[in-house]
Order: C-alpha cells, then sequence, then structure tokens
C-alpha cells in the first residue's frame, strides 16, 4: 500500500494526457473540423476501455499513490461501464457539436476531464481524494451543463445547477470533515478501524459527518429532496450532456454510496441509517415517477424518470445498510445494484442517442407530441427506443426488469433477515411505482405506433455511427435479460473484490 | 419444449417479411409453425393420470429462476388448444386482412403473442411464468390496439394493459412471498419457486398463506376478467376479430383460470380459497350472462357471455370438488371450441353483411350458408344442447351443484339463471342473424372467403365430435388434466347419457328447463331484460370501470399539481427544500451529541469579549431589518469583522487575517452584483416572511450546533507533535507554519502556485476575449 505504483493508474493518465491533447488539438485543427475531435475522443475512450478488459483482472484489491487509489475488480467494473457510457457520449456529441459550433475543442476536454473524475471515483480510497474527484466531475458537469450559454434555458439550468451543487458540495465537505474529527484519519479502511475502536462521546459527530455526506452524495445521484436541480437541468442543458449527466453523475454517486457503505461505514451506522434511507428511498421513487405522469418535454420526462430510478437503486442501498446490522452478508443489494447500474446506463444512453438523433433532423423539438408516428418515420428508431422504454418500465424479460427484480428482492432479503417488516412495505412501494412508471413510458411508445406523423414530415435519418450504437444497446438490453448467467456472474465477480 | 416457444418467437419476428412476399397466402404459411408444433404435441398423447414430463433450462441462477418446462394433463390440453386455434386464427386473420397493410403486424403480434402463451402455460418455475404471463399483457397491448387511429381503441388497449399487468405485478408479489414461505418450509433454491415442488408442503399453515392468496387471485381475477376487474375485455373488443377470436376464447382469458387451476394443489382445499373464488365467480357469472342480453353488437355479447364463463370455472375452481374440477375441464375446452368459433363467425357477418348489429341483421343464412353452419354447431354447444361437449360440461357442472351440500340452493338458482341467459345469448349470435327476413342487410351479404371459413367449421365440428365421442377425450387428456388439477387421481367417464336415477333425472331435468327457459327468453322477454340490462350498464356510473377512469385521471391531475408545488422553477425554492431537508436529516446526530460537547462557557467572558458578541449579533440582526440593500450588505460585513477580531482575541491572527479577506471579498463581490438589481421593496407576504425565518432560524441553529458539537472532537495530537518536533531538526526552521509549506508539503505548495498562476492566465486570456465577442459569451 505504501507505494505511489503509478502504473496501476495508467487509464487516468491516459485520459488527463487525452485531455491536454484535444485542448491544443483545437488550436491547431481548423475551425469547421474540430468536432471531428470528438471521434479522436470516442476512440480514445475505446482504447481504454479495452485495455481495462484485457489487462488481468484483479485478485486482491491493489493499491497506488501511497493507499490514496484502490483498483479492485469493482474500480475496474465501473470504469469500463464509463468508458463505454462516455464513448456512446462523444458518438452523439460530434453532429451536435457541429451544429452547434463554437468551442468544440473545450467541449470535448471537459467530457474528457469528466470521465476523468468518474474514473478516479471508482477508484478512490480516502475521504479528500472522495471530494476531489467527485467535485471534478461535478464542476466538469457544471460548464457543460451551461454549455450554450446564449441560450437562455442552458444558461438557468446551469446556474440553478451550481447553485444548488455548491451547497451540496459544502454539505459533503461538512460530513468528511466530521468523519474525519470523529476518527482522525482519512484513508478508508483506517477510518473502518478507528470507526470498530470509537469510543461512544464521538459517536453521533461521526453519525452527522454520514449523514451529511450521504446529503451531498443525494445531489449527485438526484434522491428527494435533493434532486430539485434534475428537470429544469435534464431539459436545459445540451441533450449529449444530460445523457452524460444521467448515468455519469448517478453512477458515480451511487459508486460512492457503496464505497462508503462497505467498506467504512459497515455495520455501525446500520439502525440509524436504515430509516433515513429508507424514508428517502420510498420518497423518491414516489415523486420520481408520478411527477414523470403530466410531463410534456421528453428530456423533462427522463429527468424525473432518472429520479425514479434513484430511488430503486437505493432500495439496494437500504438493503446493505440494513442487512449489514448483525454483521449479516449484504452481497445481495451490491450485486443489484451493480447489475442495475449495468443495465441502467445502456438503457438510459439508447433512449438519449434517440432523442439526439431525433432532433438533428427534427429540429430541436423535445415535446413528446413531437415523436408522433415516430414508427413510420424511422421504424428502426422507433423500435430501439420503445424497447429502451420499455426496459426502464421494467417490462419482463428486459434487462431493466430484472434489475428492479434483483433490487425488490433484495429488500425483501433484508427484511427477512434483519427482522425489518417496514422493509416489505418499502417493497411493496417499489413494486407498485413500477405500474406507475410503466403508466407513463407507454404513453410515449403509445405516441410512437399509434399515432399519425404530422404532415409533410420527413423521415427521420440515421448515420452509421448512431445507427451501431443504438443496435449495440439494444442488443445488450435484450442479451442481458434473456441471457442472465454471465451477467449475474460478472456481478457477483465483482461484489466479491468489494471487501 | 423450449423450441416450440422460440420458434414462435422467430416466426413473429419473420411475419412483417413474410407478409411482404407472401402477401395472401402468409396466413397459410405462417400457420405451419403452431401447427407444426401441434402435432409435436398430439404426438406425445395420451398423457396418462399423474404424469409429467419436464425439462429444465438454467436462466438466472442464484435467484431460483428457471426455465422448467413441465407438459402435464393441464399444460397439455392448453398446449393443443393454444396452438390449434392459433393456427387457425392465423389463416382466418390472413383472409380477414387480406391486401391490408397492417397484416404482417397483426400476424407477427399473434405469433409473439402464442408463444408467451405457450411458454406461460408450460412454465413450472413461477417467476418465468410471471415473466410469459407480462409479455401476453404486451402482446394482447399491441393486438388490442392495431387499429390505433380510433382514440377508443387507444384507450380500450392501455386499459387492458394496466388492469391486467398491474395484476400481474401483484400475482409476482403474491410468487415472490410463496418462495419466502416456501424457503421456511424447506425448499431450497430453484425449488422454492418450482410450482410443481410446492404442492407437497402445507402452505395453509403458514403465515404468509392469506397474503399469498389475495395476491394470486386478484392477479388470476384481472386476467380472467371478473368482477370487479372485468370492464377491460368488453372494451377489448375493439380489437379485431381475429385477436378476439385468439385472445378471448382459449389464451388470455383462461390464463387467470389456469394460474388458479395449476396453484388448486399447492393453494386449494382451504376455506379462504373457495371464500374467495366462489362468490367472486359466482357473482360474475350472472352479472356478465344478463348483460350480455343487453347488447347489440355481436362481439359484444360474445364478450360479455364470455366474462360469465369465466365466473363459472372460477367458481367451480373454488368449489374445488373433484366433480368441480371435471365439470371446469369439460367446460374449458368445450368454451375454447365454441367461442373462438363464434368470434369467427361474427367475424365473417361483419366482413359479409357490413355489421355486427343483431338487430339488424337478419335472413342471411341464404348468403351465408357455411357461416350459419359453424355458427349453428358452435351455439349450441354454448347453449348446452345434446350433443355438443358443451352439453356435457353443463350437466357436470348441474351435477356438482346437486349433489353439493344444501348451501348452494342460492348457487343452482344462479347458475341457472346464467344459463338461461347464455342459451339466450347463443340464440342471439347465432340464430337470429341467419333467420328471418333476408330483406334488410342480407340483401347485399356475400359468403366470406375460404380461410375464413376454415377455423370456425373445423371448430364447430370439433365440439360435435368430442362431443359424440367424449371417452376419447377423458381416455388421452381429460383425465390426466383433472388429476393435475385435483392434485389427486381423477378417473373421468364422461358420457352424454347418464343412465336413470335421481341424481341425473334431476340434473336432466334443469338442463331441459334451462333449454326451455332460454328459448323463451330469446323468443318473448327480450324487450323484458333489455331495461334490466340497461339499468346493469347504468351501474357503469358507480362500478369499477368508473373507478378506474376517475384514479387514472386523478393521478394524471394529482400528480400534475405535486409536480407544480414541487418543482417551483424557482432557484429560491430549491435551495430552500435542500437547507430544509438536510437540517432536517443532520440535526438529530447533532442535537445527540451536545452532551458530550465542552462547557460553553469554560469561565466568564471578559467584558470586551461580551461587547464584541453583542455587536456581532446586533449587526446581523440590522442586515436582516435594514430596507436599504447598501447597508444591509455593510452590517452583514460587520459582523465578519467581528467575528475576525474575536478570533484575533483568541490567539489566532493568521485566521483572523484569513477572515477579515473573505469578508471584504465577499462585501465587494455582494454590493457589485447587488448594486445592478431593481431597488430593494418588500414582496413577499407576512406569512411567507414568517416561515423564511423559521427556516432561517433552523439552519442558523444547526450551525450553531456544529460548532459546539465540533468541540467533542478530539483530534489526533500526533501530526502536530511530529511537525513541531520535526521542523527545527529536519528543517532548521522556527516557524512550524512556514516549514510545513515550504519544506514538508512543498510539492503541494508548488501545485498551488501552479493552480493560481493557470488562473491568472485564464483570466487574463478571458479580459482580453471579452471585446471581440461583444459580451455574447
Amino acid at each position: 500500500m505504501n507505494a505511489m505504483n503509478l502504473p496501476l493508474m495508467l487509464p487516468e493518465i491516459a485520459l488527463v494526457v487525452l485531455g491536454i491533447v484535444v485542448l491544443l488539438a483545437d488550436l491547431v485543427l481548423p475551425k469547421e473540423k474540430r468536432h471531428l475531435l470528438g471521434w479522436w475522443v470516442a476512440a480514445a475512450f475505446s482504447a481504454i476501455v479495452v485495455y481495462l478488459f484485457v489487462r488481468p483482472a484483479a485478485g486482491e484489491p491493489e493499491y497506488a499513490a501511497f493507499g490514496l487509489y484502490r483498483l479492485d475488480g469493482f474500480a475496474i467494473f465501473m470504469k469500463k461501464v464509463f468508458g463505454l457510457a462516455g464513448v456512446l457520449v462523444a458518438v452523439m456529441s460530434v453532429d451536435w457539436v457541429k451544429r452547434h459550433g463554437r468551442a468544440a475543442g473545450e467541449f470535448f476536454t471537459i467530457v474528457v476531464f469528466a470521465m476523468t473524475g468518474m474514473f478516479l471515483v471508482a477508484s478512490v480510497n480516502d475521504l479528500m481524494s472522495m471530494f476531489v474527484s467527485l467535485e471534478l466531475v461535478t464542476l466538469s458537469f457544471f460548464i457543460l451543463a451551461a454549455f450554450r450559454v446564449a441560450d437562455r434555458i442552458s444558461g438557468e439550468a446551469g446556474i440553478k445547477y451550481i447553485i444548488v451543487g455548491a451547497l451540496a458540495a459544502a454539505f459533503m465537505l461538512f460530513g468528511t470533515a466530521f468523519i474525519y474529527g470523529a476518527t482522525g484519519q482519512i484513508r478508508f479502511d483506517a477510518v473502518r478501524g478507528a470507526i470498530e475502536r470509537l469510543a461512544e462521546p464521538a459517536y453521533p459527530t461521526l453519525l452527522f459527518g454520514a449523514v451529511t455526506l450521504l446529503v451531498g452524495l443525494g445531489f449527485k445521484v438526484a434522491s428527494v429532496p435533493f434532486h430539485v436541480w434534475v428537470p429544469d437541468v435534464y431539459q436545459g442543458a445540451p441533450t449529449p450532456v444530460t445523457a452524460f449527466l444521467s448515468v455519469g453523475s448517478k453512477a458515480a454517486g451511487f459508486v460512492l454510496i457503496v464505497r462508503m457503505l462497505t467498506l467504512v461505514f459497515g455495520e455501525a451506522l446500520s439502525n440509524e441509517l436504515t430509516p433515513l434511507l429508507a424514508l428517502t428511498a420510498a420518497l423518491t421513487l414516489f415523486y420520481g415517477n408520478l411527477a414523470a405522469i403530466p410531463q410534456t418535454n421528453i428530456k423533462r420526462l427522463m429527468g424525473y424518470s432518472s429520479i425514479g430510478h434513484a430511488g430503486y437503486l437505493l432500495l439496494g442501498v437500504v438493503a446493505i445498510v440494513a442487512m449489514q446490522r448483525g454483521g449479516h452478508s449484504y452481497g445481495s443489494g451490491v450485486s443489484a445494484i451493480i447489475f442495475y447500474l449495468f443495465a441502467y446506463v445502456f438503457t438510459n444512453m439508447a433512449v438519449f442517442l434517440g432523442i439526439v438523433a431525433f432532433s438533428a433532423t427534427a429540429g430541436r423539438k423535445h415535446a413528446i407530441d413531437d415523436y408522433a408516428g415516430l414508427g413510420k418515420r424511422s421504424p428502426f428508431l422507433a423500435l430501439t427506443l420503445t424497447v429502451a422504454l420499455l426496459s426502464l418500465a421494467g417490462v419482463p424479460p428486459l434487462a431493466g426488469f430484472f434489475g428492479k427484480f434483483y433490487l425488490i428482492s433484495s429488500v425483501v432479503e433484508a427484511s427477512a433477515v434483519a427482522g425489518n417488516g417496514w422493509l416489505l412495505v418499502l417493497a411493496a412501494i417499489g413494486a407498485v411505482n413500477v405500474v406507475v412508471s410503466m403508466y407513463y413510458y407507454l404513453c410515449v411508445v403509445k405516441r410512437i405506433y399509434m399515432r399519425e406523423p404530422p404532415e409533410n414530415a420527413s423521415p427521420i435519418l440515421l448515420g452509421a455511427p448512431v445507427r451501431v450504437a443504438l443496435m449495440a444497446c439494444m442488443a445488450l438490453v435484450v442479451i442481458i435479460g434473456i441471457f442472465q448467467g454471465p451477467f449475474v456472474k460478472m456481478a457477483t465477480a465483482v461484489l466479491a473484490t468489494i471487501r | 419444449m423450449l423450441w416450440t416457444i422460440l420458434l414462435l418467437f422467430g416466426l413473429a419476428a419473420a411475419a412483417p417479411l413474410v407478409a411482404k412476399f407472401a402477401k395472401g397466402a402468409s396466413g397459410w404459411l405462417l400457420a405451419a409453425g403452431p401447427a407444426a408444433i401441434l402435432f409435436a404435441y398430439l404426438a406425445q398423447l395420451p398423457i396418462l393420470p399423474g404424469e409429467s414430463r419436464s425439462e429444465v433450462w438454467e436462466w438466472v441462477p442464484g435467484l431460483g429462476v428457471e426455465l422448467r418446462f413441465v407438459l402435464d394433463g393441464l399444460s397439455a390440453t392448453f398446449t393443443l388448444l393454444i396452438t390449434g386455434i392459433g393456427a387457425l386464427v392465423l389463416v382466418y386473420a390472413g383472409g380477414y386482412m387480406a391486401g391490408k397493410a397492417k397484416l404482417g403486424q397483426l400476424l407477427s403480434y399473434l405469433l409473439l403473442f402464442l408463444g408467451s402463451m405457450l411458454g406461460l402455460v408450460l412454465s413450472d418455475n413461477t417467476i418465468a411464468l410471471f415473466v410469459f404471463w407480462e409479455l401476453t399483457s404486451i402482446s394482447s397491448y399491441l393486438l388490442i390496439g392495431l387499429d390505433h387511429e380510433r382514440e377508443s381503441v387507444r384507450s380500450a388497449a392501455l386499459k387492458a394493459l394496466l388492469v391486467t399487468g398491474g395484476g400481474g405485478l401483484l400475482l409476482l408479489g403474491g410468487f415472490v412471498l410463496l418462495g419466502i414461505a416456501a424457503g421456511d418450509l424447506g425448499l431450497k433454491g430453484a425449488d422454492a419457486f418450482s410450482i410443481s415442488a410446492l404442492a407437497d408442503l402445507d402452505l395453509s399453515a403458514h403465515g404468509l398463506y392469506p397474503a399469498i392468496m389475495v395476491l394470486v387471485a386478484i392477479g388470476a381475477f384481472t386476467k380472467s376478467a371478473q368482477a370487479p376487474f372485468h370492464f377491460w375485455l368488453p372494451q377489448a373488443m375493439a380489437a379485431p376479430t381475429p385477436v378476439s377470436a385468439l385472445l378471448h376464447s382459449a389464451t388470455m382469458v383462461k390464463a387467470g383460470i389456469f394460474l388458479l387451476a395449476r396453484l388448486h394443489p399447492a393453494l386449494g382445499g382451504t376455506d379462504l380459497w373457495t371464500a374467495l373464488l366462489v362468490p367472486v365467480g359466482a357473482v360474475t357469472m350472472l352479472g356478465a350472462a344478463i348483460t350480455a342480453l343487453g347488447q347489440r353488437d355481436k362481439k359484444r355479447i360474445l364478450a360479455y357471455s364470455t366474462v360469465s364463463v369465466l365466473g363459472i370455472l372460477v367458481t367451480l375452481l373454488g368449489a374445488g370438488t373433484v366433480v368441480a374440477i371435471e365439470a371446469a375441464v369439460v367446460l374449458l375446452v368445450a368454451h375454447a371450441f365454441y367461442k373462438a368459433a363464434l368470434f369467427m363467425v361474427a367475424g365473417n357477418v361483419d366482413h359479409g353483411a357490413g355489421t355486427r348489429d343483431v338487430t339488424l341483421l337478419s335472413g342471411l343464412r341464404k348468403a351465408m350458408p357455411f357461416t350459419f353452419a359453424a355458427g349453428a354447431v358452435a351455439a349450441l354447444s354454448m347453449a348446452g344442447a345434446p350433443p355438443m361437449f358443451g352439453f356435457v360440461g353443463k350437466e357436470l357442472f348441474y351435477g356438482k351443484l346437486v349433489t353439493a351440500e344444501a348451501r348452494s340452493t342460492l348457487l343452482i338458482l344462479v347458475a341457472v339463471a346464467t344459463n338461461v341467459a347464455l342459451v339466450a345469448a347463443a340464440l342471439l349470435v347465432a340464430l337470429r342473424p341467419f333467420v328471418g327476413s333476408s330483406a334488410g342487410v342480407a340483401k347485399n351479404a356475400h359468403e366470406v372467403s375460404a380461410p375464413m371459413l376454415v377455423g370456425p367449421l373445423i371448430l364447430a365440428a370439433a365440439g360435435l365430435f368430442v362431443g359424440l365421442f367424449p371417452d376419447v377425450f377423458d381416455a388421452t387428456l381429460g383425465s390426466a388434466m383433472a388429476t393435475a388439477i385435483a392434485g389427486q387421481r381423477v378417473d373421468m367417464h364422461l358420457a352424454l347419457w347418464h343412465g336413470l336415477n335421481p341424481t341425473a333425472l334431476g340434473v336432466m331435468g334443469l338442463s331441459a328447463a334451462t333449454l326451455v327457459l332460454g328459448a323463451m327468453v330469446y323468443h318473448r322477454t327480450r324487450r323484458l331484460l333489455a331495461p334490466l340490462a340497461e339499468a346493469l350498464s347504468r351501474l357503469r356510473a358507480i362500478g369499477p370501470e368508473t373507478w378506474y377512469e376517475k384514479g387514472l385521471a386523478g393521478l394524471v391531475t394529482g400528480s400534475d399539481r405535486v409536480t407544480r408545488g414541487i418543482q417551483t422553477g424557482y432557484l429560491r425554492h430549491y435551495v430552500l427544500a435542500v437547507v430544509v431537508a438536510a437540517v432536517v436529516l443532520a440535526a438529530p446526530p447533532l442535537l445527540r451529541s451536545l452532551p458530550g460537547a465542552a462547557p460553553l462557557f469554560p469561565e466568564a467572558p471578559r467584558p470586551h469579549e461580551a461587547l464584541l458578541v453583542a455587536v456581532a449579533a446586533a449587526s446581523a440582526v440590522a442586515a436582516m431589518v435594514l430596507r436599504s440593500r447598501t447597508a444591509a450588505i455593510a452590517a452583514l460585513g460587520a459582523t465578519g469583522a467581528v467575528i475576525a477580531m474575536l478570533f484575533l482575541l483568541f490567539s489566532a491572527p493568521d485566521l483572523s487575517i484569513t477572515q477579515i479577506m473573505v469578508e471584504t471579498l465577499s462585501v465587494i463581490l455582494l454590493v457589485l452584483v447587488l448594486s445592478r438589481l431593481p431597488r430593494l421593496v418588500t414582496r413577499s407576504s407576512r406569512s411567507r416572511r414568517i416561515a423564511d425565518l423559521a427556516v432561517a432560524t433552523l439552519a442558523g441553529g444547526t450551525m450553531a450546533l456544529l460548532a459546539i458539537a465540533a468541540t467533542t472532537v478530539s483530534l489526533d495530537p500526533e501530526a502536530a507533535r511530529f511537525f513541531a518536533a520535526a521542523s527545527y531538526t529536519e528543517a532548521q526552521g522556527r516557524n512550524v507554519v512556514n516549514v510545513v509549506l515550504v519544506d514538508f508539503r512543498a510539492l503541494d505548495t508548488m501545485g498551488e502556485i501552479f493552480v493560481v498562476a493557470a488562473a491568472g492566465f485564464g483570466i487574463h486570456a478571458l479580459l482580453r476575449l471579452a471585446p471581440e465577442t461583444g459580451g455574447a459569451a
């Protein structure tokens, strides 16, 4: 643990270099070719993902930077997911950047830096680097969300995001400070050790630190009531950024929540955190899904839907915390979250790829009614969007259904293990919200297939790369659902490296 | 068995292409798939009572979900019905939609549905069964919504999906609880979700049994259109006729019946089982049968009569005796034959005569002789007239009631009334359009094409054949099916003629009376029944359909209102929400830490300290109440300055300097920003301000608590000791802070310098950039 061990951090180093190269290349490339930098970024991200796949799998966790950096199966897995999502974001950004012209180099540089932050988040092993890495992600997103400053909605979205985000970051910093105060340690394993020996008077301080830290993370994952920024930002930000945000910020937040609960807090805070998190999960589920119903803008709808999905993922978090009580194995909660995140990332990406492709031809139209008759205008796009939306709704046998099923059954299991009947109520709330969510996703599907396209509507044209990306996402959504074996084994293997 | 399901899904994917190239012949071509499967399963006959063949594929390891398929009497019967009727419906659909653009879509959805339904009846694993269950809901949504140009069709499709899909989720809940209960009773892993393994357990003693029973029953009721969830089915008649023939005769709506039959060995035989099923079934059968007579649309008459028969089946399964199960088996098969045939007949009449309104139709027998023949034979079965299979079923049904104990007198009355109404309904749909004067619509009517006649004729003939030779059925399938449902060996001996004994005579009397009364109702008293049906349909206003519609509308408007309330778009509301929530979440542990905090005033404050604190407090209050914005900012600055002085007094000059700088900077920034804003006027109401005050107090109080709680923290003094000891010996510096900055953490300091330098370059670049772009950045 006490070595710099730089080679371990090769992907991150490569990302930083990539960011600088892109920034410099922007200076020398002619203006009309700068959007092509997106392909560089996509290629580089792909190369990094390939590297992560071929590098020997981590058995025991490895450490770099004197223990600040931890590389285990979970970290590698999340980096693969982030990297693949990044490839998709880069692919869908190229066209957007070309159309909007300005500052292509800066756009992709910041995307690369956000990705660097996510990679670091997956590997952090101490409180300070956790804060810095996460804020690298968030700050990059602040800029990306407000990228079209001249646009009123994009600008407003950026401002709202920054102010609420700054508030949340302050809470998080308070949290880390108090955890440090209570334990005198910042490295995760050392904090864990200190918590196990913790003197009774310091306990409330630790709890306060943990709760405020979770408040800050709640902002990143968009859990109620720290979700307030989501609808406006999702609607206002450039669509590729919204796509990136919907998976990047959320996955990063959940990675850290899982890390904090499994590596740091352990059993110590289980009694206090279980009701808090269960309440948050219930509120998030209800609010995200109910508020999605009256929406008329597809990006805003996806914003609320992403709140709903945060609620589902929180079910897994509740399961972890509840099962830690009495030192039970909390494995099913973690593997459910891993499986769900994996399915969610690609499903959501498919939807946003579809939105970007649609608005590229149809003009900047994001009303759900604009999707009327899409089945006739582009059968392929309509099919992929439908499959993705049905998966988000949790329709069997698509990936989303099994994700939800795992999460809900992990809560049921936790209820049995911890002897907490309230958790069954929570599981029931999760199930009820599946029905609610089915309604609003189906309303979109209904428009796609059961309405006529507007007069003089042109067919939607898809570029080859977007087509390939959409096809890959759809294939994954279907395959994850139908051929469970390898993916469940993957989640279990990742889980084994986490402790 | 997996291959049969996959074959159907594969054909579903290929159907649009086939329809494109084969056009009119595509119905015949695609029907070869289910027909082949039909023969594959026919080759497995006979299935003996108690026999079951299974095959297992791993699906979701670790969760206990596997594709375990079981072929026993129950699933074999359903398999044959599904593939047989499915093949005929595909042929029929090829003729019905010939030349229409949506033919490919229709065939594809039909095959998708057939595959799902086949998976449902073959699955032994509850979770896999649920997956197929929801797939049938989804594909029936697509099928019902095929003619989506009309709003009524779209809402009917959505209604069917929400009711059956929602019921399906309750069912999943029931299955999960069932798995838990089975786990408690000793089943491990996938066995806990295996229906055939459940039968050996005594589940009724488990604490979860009532919850399981209610959830499973509601799931089955929604799918099989039992009151009060029946309302989606008549609406679903908006679907094209081939769809109704498939979904609403042998498949979709029978899924609920299938589930109850399948779970009867595991869950049945309790008072709760009977108490749930029999009343619901009885109410449904009578209510729906009477409502059927009040309809004018042939398809709606058939739809309500289907609901009624489903009610009878639920009642029989609820009773759960051997005779009842035999009756259910026969009725189920008979109903599948005649109802599919009658739906196709209705479609033919619609096609040939241009309407399905029974009050307009008459005299079609000459124009449409084959359709008439098929309809007449099927209607005889529906009416329960000998020698049809429907007659055998009704005899058994009455037989069950007559031999049961006395409490079923009411049930007998309900059953007879139901059957009387069904007889009348059968005459209404199959006789009335064909007899009488051929003056009206019949003049221009014509017989339909061959593909549309094959289905009804074969199905009607099948009903007749099984009615004439019922022992063929019980030897090959019937006994095995009844055994699978009853959970004990049942040997059926079906016959048209039961000999002369008191019971048989009683039953025959009831049968004859039913037929006569039904004919009378049809001929004479239809005018009397019409008001009754009207009254029933008026009940809709307070019925479940209205709840559904109000509930859906309420969900939409309610969620709209909640969203508008919370997601106002105002940043101040968002910040408010975040602050309040964070404080509410974080304050409790802080309060708990208070007892451990150091005493607030270890010694009495000196006068000048007290004075400073008072000034700070006063200027904070002033910042709130002052009307001038600049003055408020100045007051805020004063608070900060006083706090800096306090730091100085408590010997922390570096902190004090930092504080002064931060305060100065923020005052300048605030003045710069706020001076651009309009004049400060009071816009908020009094109550709003009181609420703001409360929030501010809460947040401020939390920060105060935080400051106090900070004193409980005892930091590890080791770092301080190390730097104090090492700064002189190792770095030759006496100022420890300086040594830390330039020596021990020199790399950090260098990094910081670079950051500051880079920021400087950035600002410089921005300043140079601004004039060029005219501030548009």
